[in-house]
């Protein structure tokens, strides 16, 4: 009987630790399933994670060389890997076309910004056209944007003329200001402005005194970007100065146009040279019909065509108690020479000086008011100079003013 | 009296063979069935984790979706999709449903197959208007959904 009872332990033992091996080994294999399970779990949660985690912003496009040129900047934590650049060509009665190229070695790690990218793929660039791009990363994000498209979209453009009153003869600027306000994936790229065209009225003229401003390269959304003209305005006083600006590269009907007078302004505007204050000595005369003396005076009249012009001197007869006189005279064209024959316009009459005795001086002035001189147009001013009845007349100290108003 | 005590002792250890041999039957019989109750249990365990974990690790990108008013030439109208897999494991993609199950697009096989990291794209012949949004899902053999809305 003692032998039976011990075989029955042996068998029940047995059965004990199959079962228990077998429970040990479920619940192994389970855990490890589960673990597995945990692992594949924990590893698609960092893959979204970090999909979350990639950022990168646009840093520059443009056109450079036929092809495109991106940079992005990485503002994340993470390097990026750019796969794929998608382009589209969204031009308007352009052929659509969708293709995408693969980027080789566009790493990008964070804080830094990658160029270049469009440069070595096989797809070239027109800077007329538009196109919608769209960059892909391997984790399975994009960015996408359109560049170069102000010819798609009219964008907010406005024409300034500074200052809209604009004295004759003096320059004002033109300052074209473009704003990119479409949406915020529209880059606005190789923004290049057609020159001002300006209509006058009254005979004006409005003319370009700078050089073409350069294009902009990449505008994006928000972005500004200004560009200056200057010109010079010259006509009479309220005549009207229009101009419209528009992009190259952008719509027709996307124009800013502005207005601006021309003025006259209350002030005495005065061309001087050297000779003006201290000529040289007129030569002596003993004609009583008179010659010319040039006093090398010259002036160009600027707004008005209405001038001032005072001619001051010392004046002597070689005979005393004869004199000598001087008259004003301009005109256009060539100079007279010192004596030649009178010649020239008249202004007023003539001033007298007598010597009370032999070479005593006279001090004289002449001031004649001269009108409808054509503006821009160079006149020479000159005296008449006259001996009276006999004698040598002398003038000598003279100084010319001439002052338009 | 000896007779009898030894006539007593052989039923006695046929009672005890007997309910050796019973429990030894029942005990094996029990261990077999558990043993291979608990080897189904684990290998349907083993198979669903693993299904789940790959179903898990993929991950598709709908990388790029161009509505055409004509393929080729002057052909129909049609969407050209490229799907990217960003995921770890290969991919085999069979359906693109559009519109909730309205329209649903095959993917022949040959097109189906994704690499990792490697992308494909197909053109479905599907009629679309302008400015109609949709839901576009793209269905995994392993029944992966990635759903995405297009606007034309």
């Amino acid at each position: 009987m003692k032998s039976r009872r011990g075989l029955s332990s042996v068998v029940g033992m047995v059965f004990a630790i199959i079962a228990i091996v077998t429970t040990v080994g479920y619940v192994t294999f389970s855990l490890n399933v589960l673990d597995s399970f945990n692992q594949s779990v924990l590893a698609k949660n960092q893959m979204m994670i970090d999909a979350g985690k990639e950022k990168f912003d646009i840093y520059s496009v443009q056109i450079t060389n036929g092809k495109f040129n991106v940079a992005i900047s990485n503002t994340g934590n993470l390097p990026i890997n750019i796969t794929r650049m998608w382009v589209q060509n969204t031009t308007t009665n352009v052929v659509d076309w969708t293709n995408s190229y693969n980027c080789h070695n566009c790493i990008v790690s964070p804080g830094s910004i990658l160029k270049n990218i469009g440069q070595s793929m096989p797809v070239g660039a027109n800077p007329i056209y538009s196109y919608n791009l769209k960059l892909t990363t391997s984790r399975g994000n994009s960015m996408q944007f359109s560049m170069g498209s102000p010819g798609t979209k009219p964008i907010f453009l406005q024409l300034q003329i500074i200052p809209n009153s604009v004295s004759s003869y003096n320059n004002a600027t033109l300052l074209l200001v473009a704003t990119n306000n479409l949406t915020s994936s529209n880059l606005l790229t190789n923004i290049t402005p057609n020159t001002p065209v300006c209509s006058t009225t009254g005979g004006a003229t409005f003319t370009l005194k700078s050089l073409p401003p350069p294009q902009y390269p990449y505008l994006g959304n928000g972005g500004t970007v200004m560009f200056k003209w200057v010109y010079n305005a010259v006509g009479a006083n309220n005549t009207r100065i229009a101009c419209t600006a528009s992009l190259q590269n952008g719509l027709a009907s996307n124009t800013a146009s502005d207005t601006a007078l021309i003025t006259i302004p209350i002030t005495n505007q005065i061309t001087a040279t050297e000779n003006f204050t201290n000529p040289t000595n007129p030569a002596s005369t003993g004609s009583a019909a008179g010659v010319m003396s040039n006093l090398f005076a010259t002036f160009i009249p600027k707004a008005s065509g209405r001038i001032l012009i005072s001619v001051c001197g010392d004046l002597a007869s070689s005979v005393a108690t004869d004199g000598a006189k001087f008259d004003i005279r301009y005109g256009t064209g060539n100079t007279p020479s010192e004596g030649v024959a009178l010649t020239g316009t008249l202004a007023g009459t003539a001033i007298t000086g007598t010597s009370a005795t032999a070479n005593a001086i006279v001090p004289a002035c002449n001031h004649v008011q001269v009108t409808g001189l054509t503006i821009g147009t160079k006149i020479w001013i000159e005296i008449g100079k006259y001996a009276i009845t006999g004698g040598t007349a002398s003038f000598t100290n003279f100084n010319v003013t001439v002052v338009e108003v | 009296m000896r007779h009898f005590k030894s006539r007593r002792g052989i039923s006695s250890a046929i009672v005890g063979a007997m309910l050796l041999t019973g429990t030894t039957i029942l005990g094996v019989t029990l261990v077999a069935w558990s043993h291979s109750s608990v080897l189904t249990t684990e290998f349907g365990l083993a198979s669903s984790a693993s299904s789940k974990s790959n179903i898990l690790s993929e991950y598709l990108s709908i990388e790029n979706v161009w509505f055409r008013h004509h393929i080729g030439v002057n052909g129909p109208a049609g969407i050209n999709i490229t799907i990217s897999n960003v995921g770890k494991i290969g991919v085999n993609v069979t359906q693109i449903q559009f519109n909730n199950t309205s329209i649903v697009y095959n993917v022949p096989k040959a097109l189906g197959k994704i690499l990792p990291g490697n992308f494909t794209w197909v053109q479905p012949q599907i009629s679309w208007h302008n400015g109609s949004s949709t839901n576009m899902s793209v269905i995994t053999q392993r029944g992966s959904i990635f759903t995405t809305r297009v606007t034309p």
